[in-house]
């Protein structure tokens, strides 16, 4: 058997609290990665992952020291070296791959001038050398047109393409190891196999070990050999990833597993589609454009047509039901959501709710009782909660801007929404930052619901959850829908999500409609190119 | 299934009021903050009871000591007219604080509304307003400021208004450049997207949230607003003698600074030692607040 490459004995890490007592982020971890081997880390926030990883390189964020145990990289002590041996490990033999490489990257050198300090840090190449290896390695990383890729600032690449250029920052010091921070989180689910294959096949080039730490149970079991389970700074399960995933020992790993959703098997008529109940929501033809009319433009006219950034979108919902629309960033979902909600005023086409009340493009000019039938829960509950109003403030606003409700009467109004999103009054006196993201998000869902609106718009709302909290905040959503024939509007980047909750389903890219039918229909049997690209990108594990 | 992670925070109502008593507990606790607040609660006290612990009054004169050197019976020397230094110190100050303290929330509320609103509001009012911001931007501080002493008189009830307008300027745009942070934010477009008017987001969502950089930029000002006051009484169009203050003190002594010292320096020091306060006040106040002065801005 091979020596590890890096070694991790009974490694514990910690920060002293308030009180004084020493609070540990990592409790004794013993983990190896031999050549070649490629190990997952998988967990939720907070479970010490990224701590893990970094404290691999020899790093601790502010506030974190070691306590006790070794790292060994090729058999030297991490820890026991100086800083200046370090920095010469960090990026040489040891590479690391951060999650948003948009920010790893130095906004004001070109691509480049970037590798090339890369590579006459870490190897003695002459300085001409530099620019025909610096070709090489992006060539490496399979980048298109690298002479013009080099001479670009990284702001002028796509996210998966300054994925790539941090790959090969990291291949520039001709690493035997590498470091993988979540190195597909934020990106679109075709760009991230892309990125993963490439990850893969460098390493059986190179035969490197790699550490690879993602909450995506999807992204392990298709790059990993092996895997570890973290919880609460503990490893609780390791082993092959096919055992681990397949058949977990371990009540926490198990429920990890279970509530990752997947999209399910179904046959084109295996459901039929829901029967035909009373029209909730209506778009006919709704074209959008990010350039709204200026001032001077709406005085005095003449300003070229421009093209729509979504065009041709129709919808037509029943109540109770929802519509998921799905799609890579950019390719228009949130647009829509916003021009339903009249933040975005639609250029062209018509929205009509209930059947019979024509909203108008603008959100100024709609009345508030038209404004109260659409509700919108956004991404991020940290974004979308004032940290300064408790959640009784938080709840008390659309009762009083709706149905005039104040004092007494909203806060038992409040405790009662608390109560349909399964949290008890005690939260009623809470900020946002005493919750949990859950919680969170429960409120968010509270307070859009407070309004008894007819249709929601959910804006990737699962998106900033863990696996578990998701599936908790999916139940709900479907739940409430099923008591208050509440229609959705679900915009989702991942399919299984969509199809667990969704009645019928929309594809979109670049702002025009690609696919659209009843979700099993367009599940079973993708019609266009598109939409089957989109679903062999998907990851599961076990698959 | 319930969340995963449940918190056990005690469900407490922290109460704004509570809130800055922390906030203020956490300011005195930095070296900085301690020594700040030290120096201004010590002037604020000198300020408010000088008038019973003053040694002689400030207006008699006595022509028998002109110019005195600090002597048992004038710790501080005499000035020109034969007054006493020392009274006339620990006096100096109060129309100073006084005029400021009142003229510094008057700058923080308008100032900061109209900067939230623009903020806000966005377009071509915003456009306009802010070009008219940066054209008093461009008149040099204080010439403005005796523009009018000069044309309307000396008294408070000019001081203090024409104060707060002029130092309310700057202030805009500080708190439009606070607001833009938070206007972005996804709860302010939840509060749109519910209908809520202009007014109510500016009170619920963006007013709380500014605070915090608002009550920074207020601190600030007030160091300059002193010192702006004390320069005015230098030129001659802040306080009307025979009324003591350090500025126009300083500028009395400034003539016979080589005969008499003394009636320099005690003016100088007291209003070095009250800039010096509000001033690290003010810094230990970002600090604490986690606002990060250097990547501010501030015009």
């Amino acid at each position: 058997m091979s020596k590890p490459i890096i070694d991790i004995r009974d490694l514990s890490v910690g920060f002293t609290a308030r009180a004084g007592h020493t609070q540990e982020v990592l409790k004794s971890v013993s983990i190896s990665v031999k050549a070649g081997e490629t190990l997952g880390i998988v967990g939720e926030s907070g479970s010490g992952k990224s701590t893990l990883a970094l404290a691999t390189m020899g790093y601790m964020k502010p506030g974190l020291r070691k306590l006790s145990g070794d790292v060994t990289f090729e058999g030297t002590d991490v820890f026991a070296q100086s800083l200046r041996q370090l920095e010469g490990l960090r990026g040489g033999k040891l590479g690391l791959i951060p999650q948003s490489s948009g920010q790893a990257l130095t906004p004001t050198m070109r691509i480049g001038a970037q590798i090339t300090e890369a590579l006459s840090l870490h190897c003695d190449l002459p300085a001409a050398q530099c620019a025909t290896r610096a070709e090489e390695l992006l060539t490496q990383v399979r980048l298109p047109d690298v002479p013009s890729i080099m001479k670009r600032y990284p702001h002028e690449l796509s996210g998966g393409q300054q994925q790539r250029v941090a790959i090969a920052m990291a291949l520039a010091g001709e690493p035997d190891a590498l470091v993988l921070d979540e190195p597909t989180t934020g990106l679109d689910v075709t760009t991230q196999k892309q990125i993963l294959d490439l990850v893969q096949d460098l390493a059986k080039e190179r035969n490197m070990a790699m550490m690879l730490v993602s909450h995506d149970l999807g992204v392990i079991a298709r790059c990993c050999n092996r895997v570890a389970v973290m919880y609460y700074g503990e490893i609780v399960l390791e082993g092959p990833s096919r055992d681990v995933l397949s058949k977990p020992d371990h009540p926490y790993a198990q429920q990890l597993i279970d509530a990752v959703p997947r999209i399910q098997k179904v046959t084109a008529k295996a459901k039929t589609a829901a029967p035909a109940t009373d029209e909730a929501l209506k778009l006919e033809d709704v074209g959008i454009c990010y350039h709204q009319p200026g001032f001077w433009e709406k005085t005095f006219g003449g300003a070229a047509p421009r093209e729509l950034t979504v065009d041709g979108i129709d919808i037509s919902l029943g109540k109770g039901q929802t519509i998921g629309l799905v799609g890579e960033s950019g390719s228009g979902k949130s647009t829509i959501l916003k021009a339903i909600a009249g933040l975005l005023p639609a250029q062209k086409g018509s929205i009509r709710v209930g059947g019979d009340t024509v909203l108008k493009p603008s959100i100024d000019r709609r009345r508030p009782e038209e404004l109260r039938r659409v509700q919108m829960i956004f991404q991020n509950p940290d974004d979308s909660l004032n940290p300064r109003h408790t959640v009784a403030e938080i709840l008390a606003q659309p009762l009083y801007l709706y149905f005039g409700m104040t004092g007494q009467k909203a806060r038992d109004r409040a405790a009662e929404m608390l109560d349909t999103v399964r949290l008890t009054p005690a939260y009623l006196d809470r900020l946002p930052r005493q919750m949990s993201g859950g919680e969170k998000q429960r409120v968010a869902i509270a307070r859009a619901f407070a309004a008894e609106p007819e249709i929601v718009l959910c804006d990737e709302i699962t998106s900033a959850l863990d696996v578990s909290v998701q599936a908790s905040v999916l139940d709900l959503l479907a739940e409430l829908r099923a008591e208050k024939q509440t229609s959705y509007v679900f915009v989702g980047h991942d399919l299984a999500v969509v199809q667990q909750l969704s009645d019928q389903v929309m594809v979109l890219q670049n702002g025009r409609i690609r696919e659209a039918g009843p979700v099993d229909q367009v599940y079973a049997t993708p019609k266009s190119d598109y939409t089957k690209m989109l679903f062999d990108a998907v990851l599961e594990p076990g698959a | 299934m319930t969340d995963a992670v449940t918190t056990n925070i005690p469900a407490d109502r922290p109460s704004t009021l509570r809130r800055w008593g922390q906030v203020f507990r956490d300011l005195i606790r930095r070296p900085s903050g301690a020594i700040g607040v030290f120096l201004v609660a010590i002037h604020v006290i000198v300020a408010l009871i000088s008038p019973w612990i003053v040694p002689y009054d400030f207006k008699t004169m006595d022509s028998a000591i002109i110019l005195a050197p600090p002597t048992a019976e004038h710790w501080m020397g005499t000035d020109a007219l034969g007054r006493d230094v020392l009274t006339r110190v620990l006096m100096g100050g109060r129309e100073a604080l006084w005029v400021c303290f009142l003229a510094i929330p008057l700058t923080m509320i308008w100032g900061g509304l109209v900067g939230v609103y623009l903020g806000l509001r966005g377009g071509w009012v915003d456009e306009v307003a802010m070009r008219l911001v940066d054209a008093f931007l461009a008149l040099p501080g204080i010439l403005p400021l005796m523009v009018f002493v000069f044309v309307f008189g000396a008294g408070n009830e000019v001081l203090i208004p024409t104060l707060a307008f002029f130092f309310g300027i700057p202030v805009i745009r500080v708190a439009r450049g606070a607001t833009h942070d938070v206007v972005a934010r996804d709860y302010v477009l939840a509060a749109r997207a519910r209908g809520h008017s202009r007014a109510s987001i500016m009170r619920r969502e963006l007013l709380p949230n500014t605070l915090d950089v608002m009550m920074v930029e207020g601190a600030m000002r007030l160091s300059w607003m002193l010192l702006t006051f004390s320069s005015l009484s230098f030129l001659g169009f802040g306080v009307t003698p025979p009324t003591p203050d350090w500025g126009q003190m300083i500028s009395e002594a400034r003539v016979y600074m080589s005969l008499a010292p003394w009636g320099v320096l005690g003016p100088m020091i007291a209003l070095s030692t009250l800039i010096i306060g509000v001033n690290l006040t003010a810094d230990a106040l970002a600090k604490t607040l986690g606002i990060d002065r250097t990547r501010k801005a501030v015009v």
